[in-house]
């Protein structure tokens, strides 16, 4: 029989052969990939802690340890194995978006306009593919536990400060209107660096006990997580405009709650606007338009010709009343919703709060868009756009500008563009796919272009 | 967009708190101190079982980071209360926080001790499952 210094010899081998299967992908990872300064960021950290782990159970190995220590040590290998298997989730998934696989220029426009938000001007996000097809945020808060556990007990360095990490989906890389839906994931960020959860988490539970007498905390966690839903929302609406809204229709296909006349259709829309593990996406959007109100985008979509646009207006004048839940906690759901009625204004307080002093960029939008439709219709990228008159001054339009125009022409200008196309055609849908591709990578390239003539880059 | 994790990272913090709190449960039994960090998860543990027991509230009585909030985590402390058949746990970890110079203090510690590795080995076994092939 083995001794239980040998057992845990073997425990301590088998520990360090997984953790350097992991970190062995950052070490030996393609001379021909490059990466954004971020994802370099978190590979040198794996590294470093992979070799504090090999080093630590080195240590302690060579120690004379008493038998309680011994059977502490095996809990502590259980317990990193644990840790490590975490890590092991993120390692492959960032390594595979380099940057021919990332929209890269994108990434950094709306990195760069995050950065405006007060208190979050130096953070950085790592961004991993996943291969569902959703968009994802790896909550830092709980990363940054699991990692600096493993770090403090094996004397490695910290998790990367103001490092955020957020998952899209593998086939999205050149994707630009898709890719709107970042700014979600950016607000569950937010969401997870502020300890928002516990502030609504509380407030929900003061609801709870106001109408049933008693804490439930199944139910509070439901609500506190439609409130971050919701929150993650507004906070995409605030950061880059109606961009993200028209993303969220494409997205879910939410257009088929109309009829014929583009109006809204109730019998369409049936299983649509209940509450359940989610708020339902109609309650979503009907609390996106809020803010496009609050923000003075609304008059300027409302009359963009698209029918996501009479989705967002049909969602807009859905009242809370329009909206139910099953019963799933085997309490009144009239009740519950009422408590979750009664934390949606506070949800769009602390979204004030939070962007207090972030500059809305809807009157730059709107005073580029029609230059930015200009240029698209005629096959120019539309990064630097003539001031007016004869002089040689040039403006160069924001990143949240060009992806809101942008946005608007794939819906309404895009036959503008396709008949200046000799031999294709309107009603050819292989011709939109063509050119509304084009549309998205003129985007990107103004994107790149302002972003470099602005120093946005440094 | 929908979900942020499905991998049940609660449990894992949850055991990684759980760990730290019978380390440091054992450094306390030769150094006779609770650190504060040790009386913050005490204090945790002691709201989620006064919210499960009688309907109390959690969050407001929670510490920032707490491991004992979501219901996952809330649930794997039930499931150990009731494993240990011990009605009188939140009382007696409570009594550590506030009486430290009971007759029963080292009695009350290894009680601690017992129900934060239960709660370790509970939560890890929540968080291996999670990654099982599914059947």
């Amino acid at each position: 029989m083995a001794t239980l210094q040998d057992q845990l010899r073997q425990d301590a081998a088998s520990l360090q052969k997984f953790v350097t299967s992991v970190s062995d992908h950052c070490e030996r990872r393609s001379g021909t990939a490059a990466y954004l300064e971020p994802s370099e960021r978190l590979f040198s950290y794996i590294m470093k802690l992979a070799e504090s782990t090999r080093s630590y159970l080195t240590r302690s190995l060579d120690l004379q340890l008493d038998l309680q220590n011994l059977l502490g040590l095996r809990k502590d290998v259980r317990i990193l194995r644990a840790g490590w298997r975490f890590m092991h989730r993120f390692v492959k998934p960032a390594l595979d978006a380099d940057t021919l696989r990332l929209p890269s220029s994108l990434v950094l426009g709306l990195t760069a306009r995050f950065r405006e938000i007060p208190g979050f001007s130096d953070t950085e996000f790592v961004i991993c593919h996943t291969d569902e097809f959703n968009y994802l945020n790896i909550t830092l808060s709980k990363l940054k536990k699991q990692a600096n556990y493993i770090s403090e007990s094996v004397g490695g360095p910290p998790f990367p400060d103001k490092l955020g990490l957020i998952g899209i989906p593998y086939s999205q890389a050149s994707s630009i209107f898709m890719n709107c839906l970042i700014p979600h994931e950016m607000g569950h960020h937010v969401f997870g660096e502020l300890h928002l959860v516990r502030t609504f988490q509380i407030l929900i539970e003061k609801e709870l006990i106001g109408r049933l007498g008693e804490s439930k905390p199944q139910i509070v966690e439901c609500l506190a997580y439609w409130a971050e839903e919701i929150f993650c929302d507004l906070f995409a609406v605030r950061l880059v405009g109606f961009c993200f809204c028209l993303a969220f229709v494409e997205l879910y296909d939410v257009s088929m709650i109309l009829d014929e006349n583009s109006a809204y259709s109730p019998g369409r829309s049936v299983g649509l606007t209940e509450f359940t593990d989610y708020p339902p996406d109609l309650f979503r959007l009907r609390q996106q338009v809020s803010v496009l109100k609050q923000d003075r985008w609304w008059p300027h979509v409302e009359e963009i010709d698209s029918h996501y646009v009479r989705t967002l207006e049909a969602a807009g004048k859905l009242t809370e009343q329009d909206f139910k839940m099953p019963n799933l906690f085997n309490i009144d759901p009239g009740i519950i919703l009422a408590a979750f009625f009664a934390i949606v204004p506070k949800i769009s307080d602390k979204l004030d709060e939070i962007t207090e002093g972030l500059k809305i960029e809807t009157d730059e939008w709107q005073k580029n868009d029609q230059d930015i439709s200009l240029y698209l219709q005629n096959g120019i990228v539309p990064s630097s756009l003539r001031s007016g008159g004869l002089t040689d001054d040039f403006i160069h339009p924001k990143p949240v500008s060009l992806l809101n125009a942008s946005y608007k022409f794939y819906l309404q200008g895009l036959n503008l563009l396709i008949s200046n196309i000799d031999g294709a055609k309107v009603d050819n849908k292989e011709d939109r796919v063509k050119w509304a591709k084009k549309v998205e990578m003129w985007t990107a390239k103004a994107i790149e272009d302002v972003m470099l003539m602005t120093g946005g880059f440094s | 967009m929908n979900g942020t994790q499905s991998d049940n990272t609660n449990s894992l913090s949850l055991a990684i708190d759980a760990r730290k709190a019978v380390k440091a449960l054992m450094v306390s039994e030769t150094s006779g101190v609770l650190d504060d960090q040790l009386r913050q998860v005490l204090a945790d543990a002691v709201a989620s079982l006064n919210a499960l027991n009688s309907g109390t509230p959690l969050y407001s009585n929670l510490s920032k980071a707490s491991s004992f909030e979501s219901y996952d985590q809330i649930r794997a402390v039930h499931e150990v209360q009731l494993a240990m058949f011990d009605g009188k746990l939140a009382e007696r970890l409570q009594l550590l926080l506030t009486d430290s110079a009971s007759e029963h203090v080292h009695e009350n510690k290894e009680d601690a001790i017992r129900f934060f590795t239960a709660i370790e080995n509970r939560a890890l076994q929540n968080y291996n499952q999670s990654f099982q092939f599914s059947r």
